[in-house]
């Protein structure tokens, strides 16, 4: 999807009513106020797909359904960045692409119903490392885990992987956490009367 | 979005994105992209790469997430993940 950046008028001195920092205030409020959390909202999609699990004919009908031609194109497209990222071994050199590439892998859980295992499992060897961007082991074994369980791409695989994707969704509620505080940080400076 | 409807769509046309499970409209997610870009911008690299990464997440499809994290590479000195990330950007907006 496209999308067209605003007038960046976040510490502007002329902005009196600053539309970009407004809606940057409901892009957070929406996601720390008074909704489910993203994990209540992950955990009901997870659960969704499990279910789906129990029928392989409901389950390749339950893809079919879900992605549409043009969102397979780009979903083709990244998988081939994907691999080609993963493999010239950026997560083990660089902190800051290790975070990237971690977010990336799981974006995709919610994308196609056979992928929550698949993601589950990077999200559960990164959480695993501690601190994501620092091991370069653990990134190792959760690529290993994504070749291996995309091989599978089996109905039993993912019932067996339930515990690892609920941990996977862990991960994305923290990455999700990290993006918000780094928001809030930049809404509360444009507010402090110290800073303007 | 919240939890209930959710919760209430069919199974079919739920959201593709966790962009899209939490309700964020274009104009909102324009103003985290310029955000981030502000960050880039004023050298904020380490607070540029949370937001970059949690905008990866939500919304991997969006071309300009990519630009964005294409520019973060070429200011570390990383070319060959620089180009990876605008060719991965152009194939999104494809």
């Amino acid at each position: 999807m496209n999308v067209s950046m605003p007038p960046n008028d976040f510490g502007s001195a002329t902005a009196s009513v600053p539309s970009g920092a407004t809606m940057l205030g409901d892009f957070v409020d929406k996601i720390s106020g008074g909704q489910d959390s993203l994990t209540a909202i992950l955990s009901a999609s997870f659960q969704d797909q499990s279910l789906a699990a129990s029928s392989e004919r409901q389950l390749i009908r339950f893809q079919r359904v879900k992605v549409r031609r043009q969102h397979q194109r780009r979903m083709e497209a990244m998988k081939k960045y994907w691999e080609a990222l993963s493999k010239r071994g950026f997560w083990s050199k660089l902190g800051f692409l290790g975070k990237i590439l971690g977010a990336l892998s799981l974006a995709l859980a919610p994308v196609t119903g056979g992928a929550s295992a698949v993601v589950g499992g990077v999200g559960a060897a990164v959480t695993g490392a501690g601190s994501i961007g620092e091991s370069v082991v653990k990134r190792q074994i959760a690529s290993a885990q994504v070749d291996k369980m995309m091989a599978q791409q089996s109905i039993d695989a993912g019932k067996a992987k339930i515990d690892t994707t609920l941990e996977g969704i862990s991960a994305t509620a923290e990455y999700e956490k990290n993006m918000v505080g780094r928001l809030q940080e930049m809404i509360e400076k444009q507010h402090s009367p110290t800073l303007r | 979005m919240t939890f209930a409807s959710y919760q209430n769509r069919p199974v079919a046309n739920r959201g593709m994105t966790i962009r899209e499970l939490r309700g964020i409209n274009d104009d909102e997610f324009a103003a985290a992209l310029s955000a981030a870009q502000k960050l880039l911008d004023g050298g904020a690299e380490e607070a540029a790469v949370d937001v970059l990464a949690g905008l990866a997440m939500y919304d991997p499809f969006c071309p300009e997430v990519w630009r964005l994290v294409e520019q973060l590479c070429r200011r570390r000195g990383e070319p060959e993940a620089a180009n990876l990330f605008a060719g991965l950007s152009r194939a999104m907006a494809a």
